[in-house]
Parts: structure tokens; sequence; C-alpha cells
């Protein structure tokens, strides 16, 4: 799945620490999802896309193939 | 990483720190004192009393387990489930090992839930970074 969660926090000057608080997840899980290490649920997703104000649909795309 | 998880880790870690600290001392005073003591309940009693300060750890552990985020707790379960197939494996072979006289189990047999534990440790850190 690619995401575009770097470029989104990137443009509110946040640092991985700030979304993970936002998130309640640690830093490390921000890390992860950034480089499309770890895909997150959906409750997780929702999250993130109420954090950002943007539809899920404009954060995650899949990959070709998938 | 939120103030949440950050102060469950180091409720964590104070817990299971004092939980070994306990098992050490629970396990030196039962080892003294069943020293010429006669098979029974007491024997059996003494025996076990290492395992309390074990509970208190996995109890530590539990509490810790359900504050991870979600990625952490992935993490947590599939090294697990990779250390059960290593532990599989490796009772296989200390079963084998004792079935033709090679090896005593009862020798090795404490030994093996601190393997467990620490090839556990060792997979939640190659899957998940330091953090995990």
């Amino acid at each position: 799945m690619l995401n575009r969660l770097k470029e989104l926090r990137m443009e509110r000057n946040w640092s991985q620490a700030d979304l993970a608080e936002k998130l309640d997840v640690s830093r490390q899980t921000v890390n992860s999802l950034e480089r499309g290490k770890y895909d997150p649920s959906l409750p997780l997703a929702f999250k993130i896309a109420a954090v950002f104000g943007v539809a899920i649909e404009n954060i995650f795309t899949p990959e070709a193939g998938e | 990483m939120s103030e949440r998880i950050k102060k469950a880790k180091r409720r964590y870690k104070i817990e299971l720190m004092l939980a070994m600290a306990l098992y050490l001392v629970v396990l030196a005073g039962a080892k003294f004192a069943s020293k010429g003591m006669a098979e029974g309940a007491g024997l059996t009693a003494l025996a076990l009393s290492p395992m309390l300060p074990l509970l208190l750890a996995g109890a530590a552990f539990y509490r810790f387990f359900v504050n991870m985020d979600e990625r952490e707790r992935r993490v947590s379960a599939d090294a697990a489930g990779l250390t059960l197939g290593l532990g599989i494996l490796v009772s296989l072979m200390l079963g084998f090992l004792s079935a033709f006289g090679v090896l005593v189990i009862e020798d090795v047999m404490i030994l093996f839930a601190p393997f467990l534990i620490i090839v556990w440790g060792l997979f939640r850190l190659f899957m998940g970074g330091r953090d995990c």
C-alpha cells in the first residue's frame, strides 16, 4: 500500500513524534507507516484520515497488483 | 511516541525488574529452605514458589501488551508464533537426544523457558526494531 503520510505530515510541519502523539501510536510505528513497512488497520487508517482532515482514499492507494 | 505508550513502557520496565528481582530472591530462598526437606506438600510449595514472581512478570507484560499500539502488538504476536515454531523444533530435538540417551532432559528443562523468552525478544527486536 502506498501512502502520503510523510508528505501530509511535512506540509503541517509535524515531527514523527507529533504525529505519533496525535495517533496514540509509537514514533517507530509512524516511521514504519511512512516507509510502507506496515499497513494500518482500518480503524487506524480512519484515525489518520481524521487527524489530517483528508479522506482515506486521498492518503492510501493500493500498489499496482494489489 | 505517545505519552500513554511511553508511560506504559516505563511502568513495564519497572514492574519487570521488580518481578525479576523478587524471582531471584524467592528462588534463592526456596533453594536454601528446601535443603534436607522431605518430599511432601511443603517441598512442592517451595519448588513452585518461584512461579509467583514469574506470574507477576506475566501480568506486567499483559498490561504492557494491551497498551501497545497495533503494530507493536502485531510484531509481538508474529514473534510469538515464530518462537512457538522454533520451540517445537528444539523440544523435539531435545526429546530425540533424550530418547537416545545422549542428554538428560531434567538438567536442561529449567533453561527452556528462558531460552524461549530470549528467542522471542530477539525475534521482536529483529522484526520490530528496538522500540517493540
